[in-house]
């Protein structure tokens, strides 16, 4: 992946920037109002997949590490929460918030042990470490509800008149829009900048005196916070939690999304969230051919744009040039 | 028996090589010169079809290679051994050998060919079942020049065979050069040590920047005035640094 | 006592099926730098085509296994000629994630061509348990532990004796050195993918006479080949073998001392501590940092 250039925003373009985006947060705030339930539905999900991509996008497409484990972290907020609203009745504010910040305790022990290694034993372990909790979810039955999970999560009333599903609806905006804030200014600052060094040469990066480790600590709980954050909406929003939220497929369906969108990039999460959630639905009139159809675009998509969606543009423009000057280039090929 | 003509090679916008017009004969120790990046290495590797050239034709034997893979390539004689050794380290000295001889897998002469290998060099026979990433600089490029031997070509191709050599293996190499091609084996050298290529070969081509700018026997060349500024300037000072 | 014996020989039957059952995996990622996540379903496809070409064509149970395992490798070679060939090179979260496309494909095409019902490999063994020495075996399970070894010993003895075998490693060491002395290289690629599918669907052949057959049982199997493989060192043969034994064995005492419903957690555990102290398995190569 190249290292994308730093561009300066000049301040008018940036103030036009900033309306627009209120203006486009409130839009999505009102939306509920006129989108039928299952869009609803569809795309709240999709935020929840956006914010649990958004946290991963800081090890897998910053750092560089390949982290299948992102369920675990997101698996235990839900059930903090799930445990939390059931059986000590805290409130949903007292409840997201503690989630948030259990998760991100876990993921700085996770993310101490799993960050010992790199590449693909970084990998087993975060995949291990996530298939230990789904069997420590599954067998603590007084605690967990064990394979039978925890149902009955009751949603929020914010300000006692919205509906639930509204309110979560509010609560995820927010969230999200925050958490794309935290991305860019994360970025932009000398963790975002360790982080890219890390991914382009560790070694390199550590004979210049940053301390690789803790930067990729800092990446890895600052995703452990976002799939907190992630886990509680989605507890409360569901209703229910069983053990199978740590498993694999939730994992790799976070980094499928990540990927397809774009490593490294703020929009890639976003592009991606949003496809990994209305694609399998979008393919439903296929019916039972939805998933083999979903791997076939992935493997499709993955093959031909491996820097992911948001390098699109660049990808068409390229092509277009390529057009403009009449002969492609001689020779090419080869190697 | 090579003949290249009109060729030109590309890296995407990158003109690496300019219509070049190259022959070596059945027999002949043809020698290739140039400085760094002049493109010798893209040369042979066209040649052996790990790069494909943009224009021109590259006849060998009566085929044209440029649309052939590599694998047709070594099968038709020419064997390539290549800058910077490329040695499998993780293999031994003895499979490294025989798998140089991986074209013509399964012929009965395998055996007699490796102890001619070893008679070549005795070094990799005492060394042969250690793996080659453990040897020394200069065996491992004995062991590149004797894997391309074991394909038993027709056309040797050697590029810069003599890079970061002692003085005395360079010499050593250079023995084992004239000795293959009396035995009847056509070599296309390509050195930055111009004095040993000028020294072995008998027609000598000067590459500049993907262009030929000179070709004729090595003895015009060696008594051309702008051949020795630019690529015999160095020889008093190389013999003076050996001493 | 005997019942320790008894633990321990069942953990080392075990033990030898799922090295055989990670072998590929590790192979694959040796060789090629690939975590084929897709391997599970290979497994899966060993088990069912055998199952089908038992019970459905009514052929022999041998015939039946290596039958599968050519289907099953021709799916190998084309799942590598198709896609994993455009993306050698990619960062490994790349290559993974196009095995997972692969693993997604596979998984749900076989359960809607199937059903999710599980299915049984008629064993071609009898039911009794041989006694030796006071200890159990049930024949279908030393079958399947003979032949894992077996297969182990003759995948190795390829890949390190053979100038096929050879021309693989050479290939992925060094590509344009094997291009150089003539090997199809293009060729050996697809030819270890194969070859890492049909280690997988012979696995699933085996055990598919000891457990059941479903298209979900990939998943499982892939979870227990990641653990084994990564206990032994990715990459590493003798690994896969140590691996598979003490994966084995552990999950056997452990079923037998402590509860069964912690078997599968403990292999996991273990993956985590192992790592910890050493960082890469008992038996890999030192994984670089990136
Ligand atoms: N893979 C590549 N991509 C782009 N440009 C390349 C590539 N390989 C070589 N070049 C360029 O082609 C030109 C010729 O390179 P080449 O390696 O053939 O030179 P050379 O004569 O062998 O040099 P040296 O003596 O240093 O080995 C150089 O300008 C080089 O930068
Ligand atoms: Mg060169």
């Amino acid at each position: 992946m190249k290292p994308r250039a730093m561009n300066y925003v000049k301040p008018t373009r940036r103030r036009t920037g900033t309306i627009l985006s209120l203006a486009a947060l409130g839009l999505a705030a009102l939306a509920p109002n006129v989108l039928d339930s299952y869009t609803r539905h569809v795309l709240m999900l999709a935020m929840i997949n956006i914010i649990l991509g958004l946290g991963l996008n800081f090890t897998l497409g910053y750092v560089g590490q390949p982290n299948f484990g992102q369920a675990a972290l997101f698996g235990f907020g839900a059930y903090t929460s799930a445990i939390l609203a059931m059986k000590m009745h805290v409130s949903f504010l007292v409840s997201i918030v503690a989630a948030g910040l259990v998760t991100l305790m876990a993921g700085y022990v996770l993310g101490y042990i799993s960050l010992q290694l790199r590449g693909a034993y970084f990998c087993m372990v975060t995949i291990a470490l996530g298939q230990a909790l789904l069997l420590m979810a599954s067998n603590l039955l007084r605690l967990t509800g064990g394979p039978m999970g925890l149902a009955g999560i009751p949603g929020p009333k914010l300000a006692g008149l919205l509906s639930s599903t509204y309110s979560l609806w509010l609560v995820a905006l927010g969230l999200l829009a925050l958490m794309l804030l935290v991305t860019r200014l994360l970025e932009r600052s000398v963790m975002g900048r360790a982080w890219v060094a890390i991914r382009e040469s560790e070694t390199l990066a550590r004979s210049t005196g940053v301390d690789t480790f803790h930067y990729a600590l800092l990446a890895y709980v600052a995703g452990a916070l976002f799939a907190g954050l992630g886990g509680s909406l989605y507890a409360h929003y569901v209703g229910f939690v069983d053990p199978s939220i740590f498993a694999f497929s939730w994992s790799s369906m976070s980094v499928v999304a990540v990927v397809i969108g774009g490593r490294g990039t703020i929009w890639g999460p976003v592009i991606g969230g949003l496809l990994v959630t209305l694609l399998p639905e979008y393919l439903r009139v296929a019916a039972l051919w939805r998933l083999p159809m979903f791997g076939l675009v992935l493997i499709l998509i993955i093959t031909f744009m491996p820097d992911g969606l948001v390098a699109l543009p660049r990808l068409l423009a390229q092509v277009r040039s390529r057009g403009k000057t009449g002969v492609a280039l001689p020779g090419g090929g080869g190697d | 028996m090579l003949e290249l003509t009109n060729l030109d090679v590309f890296y995407g916008g990158i003109h690496a090589i300019r219509a070049v017009n190259l022959r070596v004969n059945e027999g002949e120790f043809v020698a290739l010169i140039g400085a760094n990046g002049a493109g010798k290495t893209t040369l042979l590797r066209t040649i052996s079809g790990l790069k494909r050239p943009g224009r021109g034709s590259l006849r060998f034997n009566g085929a044209e290679l440029s649309t052939l893979p590599p694998e047709k390539i070594v099968a038709l004689g020419i064997s390539h051994c290549p800058e910077g050794r490329h040695v499998w380290n993780h293999m031994t000295v003895r499979e490294n050998l025989m798998l140089g001889a991986y074209a013509r897998r399964g012929s009965r002469s395998l055996p007699k060919d490796l102890k001619r290998i070893y008679a070549i060099f005795p070094k990799l026979e005492e060394r042969q079942r250690q793996t080659a990433g453990t040897l020394s600089g200069g065996e491992q490029q004995m062991l590149a020049v004797g894997r391309a031997l074991m394909g038993a070509p027709k056309l040797l191709l050697l590029d810069e065979p003599s890079l970061g050599l002692a003085p005395v293996v360079v010499q050593e190499l250079a023995r084992v050069f004239s000795r293959i091609n009396l035995e009847g084996t056509s070599i296309l050298l390509v050195e930055q040590n111009a004095t040993m290529a000028l020294r072995l070969a008998s027609r000598t081509y000067v590459l500049e920047t993907g262009s030929v700018v000179k070709e004729g026997t090595s003895a015009d060349l060696v008594s051309d005035p702008s051949i020795r500024d630019a690529y015999l300037g160095g020889q008093s000072l190389r013999t003076g640094a050996a001493r | 006592m005997g019942q320790l014996a008894q633990q321990l020989l069942n953990g080392v039957v075990m033990g030898g099926i799922y090295a055989l059952s990670a072998l590929g995996l590790t192979m694959v990622y040796g060789m090629m730098n690939i975590v084929n996540v897709a391997h599970g379903e290979l497994y899966m496809l060993g088990a069912l085509f055998t199952y089908y070409l038992t019970s459905t064509l009514g052929l022999p149970y041998l015939p039946s296994v290596l039958a599968a395992l050519v289907l099953v490798a021709l799916i190998g070679g084309a799942m590598e000629r198709s896609s994993l060939r455009r993306i050698r090179g990619q960062t490994m979260v790349v290559t993974t994630l196009v095995t997972l496309g692969w693993s997604l494909i596979l998984q749900n095409v076989s359960l809607i061509l199937t059903g999710g019902i599980p299915r049984y490999i008629t064993s071609p063994f009898p039911e009794t348990s041989l006694v030796l020495g006071g200890l159990q075996i049930a024949p279908s399970r030393l079958f399947a532990a003979l032949a894992a070894g077996a297969v182990i010993v003759l995948t190795h003895l390829f890949l390190q004796k053979t100038v096929l075998g050879n021309a693989m490693r050479a290939s992925f060491q060094d590509k344009d050195a094997a291009s150089l002395v003539g090997i199809n290289v293009g060729l050996i690629y697809m030819l270890t993918f194969a070859l890492g599918a049909a280690l997988a669907a012979l696995s699933g052949g085996l055990l598919g006479t000891i457990s059941y057959v479903d298209p979900s049982m990939g998943a499982k199997g892939l979870m227990k080949s990641f653990v084994v493989v990564t206990i032994g060192g990715m990459g590493s043969f003798i690994g896969a073998i140590f691996g598979g034994l003490i994966l084995g064995i552990v999950e056997a005492l452990a079923a037998a001392y402590i509860s069964s419903a912690y078997k599968d957690f403990i292999g996991f555990i273990m993956v985590v501590v192992i790592l910890l102290f050493l960082p890469s398995g008992l038996f890999g190569k030192r994984e670089r940092y990136a």
